[in-house]
């Protein structure tokens, strides 16, 4: 898989994206185990070292543990990961929000057409 | 741990300057980018560092030791032309890097060739540029090394093939071993690098981290050269 | 390590001589053999042919001997195959040395196949007999033994192509040593350091006859037998010191570092 990043955001930001995603979308469950960092660099085809930062981060905010010998795991913290859904889905909603006031489209027109998705 | 240190290298080719007070270090463990146009000089350092040319002023140190036997035990250096000549195999080459260099795995050696669609018996006259190309790197990742120098990897190989040449380096390389790349294909090769190091006419434009300049800047590292190098 | 770099410096010296050497031997036994029949006309012209093509063969040998040392000399140390040469984890001076004695082996080597091929298609009694009188003549004067004067004109030929070996090697370091027009200055320096072995030579000799008492035959029409003995020892001492003296130089300018193309 190739994986097209975005030039002008740093790298480990947009990997720690992608793996919250992956794992709101339980593509990766609780407590599994994630791929290790040369995996991960292989995948995305990135310096090993921005992967180890993007992890290092993400153990930072609980989402994942490392054990010690076997590598690291998804957390099985359940609140944890409902956090970072509900601070994914509200950034989400907020880009979407500015995008759509920079067309100048308003609230209720935003509204209308969200409910108009089925 | 400082594994190269270039420390004010000066080179002049009949009064023309070619190398103008050069200084930067590649610490262990890093990908570091060595960016400029053609003929900014990038080449030239990469010779200097491989006792390829001498220095007018200045000092290079590797693994803390200066130019010389030393220094390449522990480099492995791909060029950015071919010295893959005569009428021999590829497996000749193998043979001469397993006579020659002690970190050489040569079954290493083999898998990478395999893996690149390379036929060990097929004599070098009869190989493509872009198939050289790819004999070397297989040979040159095939040491275990501690500082890889690659003089524009990407250079002869056509942009499918770009790929997988990254990929080759990148899962190739010993854990805490450095990389020193040159190349003028920066979007290419931007996302695996941590530092960059900007050559314009002989002199160090702009260095630092990837991502600090990304996030600095607010744009891609191929942005901000076509900024800074005119 | 010397020895591993002897394998592949002899592998590219000899990569058209390995070729050279078989064909000029096999040639030579084929002339022999047409040689039987000299007593047709035909055969005979036939054989005289054939005696040309060794002949040339063994020049084409002796030039490329030359050739192919320097050349093989100036791509590994300072043309493509440089990026590998100089990379490889060894000390110049290792890398110099092999360069010698593989270009000594391989000189030797041509020498041994050129006259035996000669003495294949030439060899007779009558020949033999003719050389054996004509040296019994010479060294008659000489005082001096038959083969130790066979010993001492094959040493000079053999010195002679040393040195040429080695003042080419010298210049063709010393040129790299320059920039610009490196071929040019390459032929430049290999006149400077030929003119100077001749000087250097001529003053020797000079020296020489003079201490052994007959400096003013260096004029007179005939050189006796005596000082001609002694120029040709003269011109084994200083050629095999030229050599050795052209490879210390060498050895220094080559120790200071390469700049490559």
């Amino acid at each position: 898989m190739s994986f097209d990043f975005k030039g002008n955001t740093p790298i480990y930001l947009q990997i720690i994206d992608y793996i919250k995603k992956q794992i709101i979308s339980k593509k990766y469950r609780l407590g599994e185990k994630l791929p290790s960092v040369r995996d991960f660099s292989m995948q995305f085809e990135v310096n090993p070292n921005t992967v180890q930062k993007a992890l290092f981060e993400l153990e930072n905010m609980g989402i994942i543990i490392t054990e010690s010998t076997n590598g690291k795991f998804v957390t099985t913290d359940e609140a944890v990961i409902e956090k970072v859904k509900k601070e994914t889905i509200e950034k989400m909603v907020e880009d979407l929000y500015l995008s759509f006031l920079d067309l100048g489209i308003k609230k209720e027109e935003v509204i209308e057409i969200l409910s108009s998705k089925e | 741990m400082e594994l190269l240190s270039v420390k004010n290298i000066k080179k002049s080719f009949d009064d023309k300057v070619i190398i103008n007070d050069i200084s930067f270090t590649v610490e262990s463990g890093k990908i570091v980018g060595l960016l400029g146009k053609n003929g900014s000089g990038k080449t030239t350092i990469i010779k200097m560092i491989n006792d390829l040319l001498t220095l007018d002023e200045g000092e290079i140190l590797v693994n803390g030791s200066k130019i010389g036997v030393e220094s390449k035990k522990v480099i492995s250096y791909l060029p950015e032309r071919s010295y893959l000549e005569g009428s021999e195999r590829v497996i000749d080459i193998i043979k001469l890097f397993k006579d020659f260099y002690e970190d050489f795995d040569e079954q290493k050696a083999l898998f990478l060739l395999k893996d690149l669609d390379l036929d060990i018996n097929q004599k070098l006259p009869k190989m493509s540029k872009g198939m050289k190309e790819k004999v070397q790197l297989a040979l040159v990742m095939s040491r275990h090394a501690k500082l890889y120098v690659l003089d524009e990897p990407l250079g002869g190989v056509d942009p499918t093939s770009r790929e997988k040449i990254l990929k080759t380096i990148l899962s190739n390389f010993d854990e805490g071993a450095s990389l020193l790349i040159t190349t003028h294909l920066i979007a290419d090769v931007e996302k695996i690098l941590d530092e960059v190091i900007f050559i314009d006419g002989g002199k160090v434009i702009l260095a630092g981290e990837v991502e600090t300049l990304r996030e600095k800047e607010n744009a891609s590292i191929d942005e901000i050269f076509r900024r800074v190098i005119k | 390590m010397i020895k591993k770099l002897l394998k592949y410096d002899l592998k590219k010296m000899t990569n058209l001589l390995i070729y050279l050497y078989p064909i000029t031997l096999a040639v030579a036994l084929l002339t022999r053999l047409i040689k039987l029949g000299n007593s047709i006309q035909l055969i005979f012209i036939i054989g005289q042919v054939f005696s040309s093509i060794t002949y040339s063969l063994v020049g084409t040998i002796l030039v490329n001997t030359f050739v192919q040392i320097l050349l093989a000399f100036n791509q590994s140390f300072y043309k493509d195959q440089s990026y590998l040469t100089h990379t490889l984890p060894i000390e110049k001076g290792k890398l110099l040395l092999s360069k010698y004695l593989s270009a000594l082996i391989v000189i030797l080597a041509s020498i041994i196949i050129s006259v035996s091929s000669l003495f294949i298609v030439l060899y007779s009694k009558t020949l033999m007999q003719g050389l054996k009188e004509m040296l019994k003549t010479v060294i008659s004067g000489f005082n001096m033994s038959g083969t130790g004067f066979i010993l001492l004109i094959a040493g000079i030929i053999f010195a002679e192509i040393c040195f040429l070996i080695s003042a080419g090697f010298t210049a063709i370091v010393k040129a790299h040593t320059y920039n610009e027009k490196k071929v040019l200055k390459g032929l430049i320096w290999f006149a400077v350091f030929y003119m100077a072995s001749m000087v250097i030579t001529f003053i020797v000799a000079i020296i020489s006859l003079a201490i052994s008492g007959n400096a003013t035959v260096i004029f007179a029409e005939v050189l006796p037998e005596s000082a001609f003995i002694t120029l040709l020892s003269v011109a084994l001492v200083i050629y095999i010191t030229l050599s050795i003296a052209c490879y210390f130089v060498c050895n220094k300018l080559f120790a200071k570092g390469v700049n490559v193309d």
